[in-house]
């Protein structure tokens, strides 16, 4: 096919056409076209689907609806996260103090150890105190609470529980100008701000 | 060429992996398909390449990822192209249906996550469908791999005109009808039979800038074609 082909109708013809037909362009014909596809749509779908009556109790539906309801959505969700919270933080302190105790007495052990080889003091200053007890402050505060809350998190991301926790701030969010998905990173701030950024 | 379009999470992308064997990343929320991914599967010696198209509601309205798939099924025009519908809300996602038949004929009508619907006690009699669309339609479990064979088949049967459709056709009001029938012909006699003129018969009594764009670009005027020559037009 060559650029030399004239074309019959040109599309400027076919637009002046189309401003007689209807010369405001204001049918309403976008409106009128989406009903006609609407209500086709709607009647096919009636002559092939087959909603069988009384569903078998639909758990997933159920959930739902407590979940996300306007009475029980949010005490139920502020119980829930509230116990993760409360888990994380009750939680941490057991194993916290424990790695702290194993670390510090490592401390202990290592100031020792630099006594027995007459070690300079700047050496145990700058490695002892400063490196390793950094470290060990570190792992025992971070670690255990972390170790809690993203498996919970985790868990409750895979049974679809944090969609519906946005779906229920959305509202909420939308009025200071945010969407509810951002409760989800808000909430993860409450563990290290840095995650939550 | 094969187009795979459907609504958001209906699981185009779970078809697409099913058939590519690629792993594209699939996922549960929307907007997961921002750009288009493409991937082939050869079948009976024919290698066909599969494009999975952006999930929309309708093909109306005018977010970016509407006119991509969109531009794609009217202008790419695609050997066949799948629309992957939800079995537990056909309703809504017929809606997508008949408008890509609008743009066209060459289509096949994937139902999928019927193992879903089956769970909600809902029934989709898929031999009525295919009646009332006048285009195959399969019933698929894509996630675990049910139907697929079928869907592959009425793939290869649209796609190599084995099989002729006959695609339900939306009715719109008298007036927009008589519209229709009017300029309908002097569209077909500018754009032939590469293009639907029905459909765009439809789109430029809508005033729809974007196709208008689209039409002045593929058939300049005359006093243009000079500047146009040598264009990647007939590329």
């Amino acid at each position: 096919m060559g650029m030399s082909q004239v074309f019959p109708t040109r599309l400027s013809a076919i637009l002046t056409e189309i401003e007689q037909l209807h010369p405001h362009g204001n049918l309403q014909l976008n409106d009128s076209i989406v009903n006609s596809i609407y209500n086709s749509a709607e009647s096919i779908a009636q002559q092939v689907v087959n909603q069988n009556e009384q569903p078998r109790t639909d758990w997933d539906k159920r959930i739902d609806d407590i979940l996300t309801s306007r009475v029980f959505g949010f005490p139920s969700m502020l119980l829930l996260l509230g116990m993760i919270f409360w888990m994380t933080v009750a939680g941490a302190n057991v194993p916290s103090a424990m790695l702290a105790d194993t670390l510090f007495w490592g401390q202990d052990r290592l100031t020792e150890l630099c006594n027995v080889l007459h070690a300079p003091a700047w050496f145990h200053g700058l490695f002892i105190e400063g490196v390793y007890s950094t470290l060990a402050w570190v792992i025992s505060v971070m670690l255990p609470p972390m170790a809690i809350f993203f498996p919970c998190f985790t868990l409750l991301e895979d049974l679809g529980y944090l969609p519906r926790v946005a779906f229920n701030l959305d509202r909420l969010f939308k009025k200071a100008g945010a969407h509810g998905k951002q409760s989800l990173t808000m909430s993860m701030g409450f563990g290290c701000n840095a995650a939550g950024l | 060429m094969i187009a795979l379009a459907g609504n958001p999470n209906t699981g185009k992308s779970t078809v697409f992996n099913a058939l590519t064997g690629l792993n594209q990343h699939t996922g549960n929320w929307p907007g997961k398909t921002v750009l288009r991914a493409e991937g082939k599967y050869i079948n009976q010696g024919y290698v066909y390449n599969l494009v999975d198209l952006p999930g929309t509601y309708s093909l109306l309205a005018n977010s970016v990822e509407e006119q991509v798939a969109r531009d794609y099924l009217c202008f790419g025009r695609p050997d066949a192209t799948v629309i992957v519908v939800d079995a537990t809300c056909l309703e809504r996602n017929l809606n997508l249906v008949l408008q890509v038949l609008e743009i066209t004929s060459k289509v096949v009508v994937c139902v999928n996550l019927i193992d879903e619907a089956r769970r909600k006690n809902i029934t989709v009699n898929t031999e009525a469908l295919e009646k009332i669309l006048g285009v195959p339609v399969v019933a698929t479990a894509a996630r675990d791999r049910i139907g697929l064979n079928e869907l592959i088949n009425a793939i290869s049967n649209v796609a190599n005109d084995r099989l002729v459709t006959n695609p339900y056709v939306v009715r719109y009001t008298e007036q927009i009808e008589a519209a229709i029938s009017k300029i309908e012909p002097i569209i077909k006699e500018l754009v032939g039979e590469k293009l639907n003129s029905r459909w765009l018969a439809l789109r430029l009594l809508d005033k729809d800038q974007t196709i208008i764009t689209k039409l002045e670009e593929l058939y300049p005027q005359r006093d243009s074609l000079v500047t146009k020559v040598g264009g990647e037009l007939w590329a």
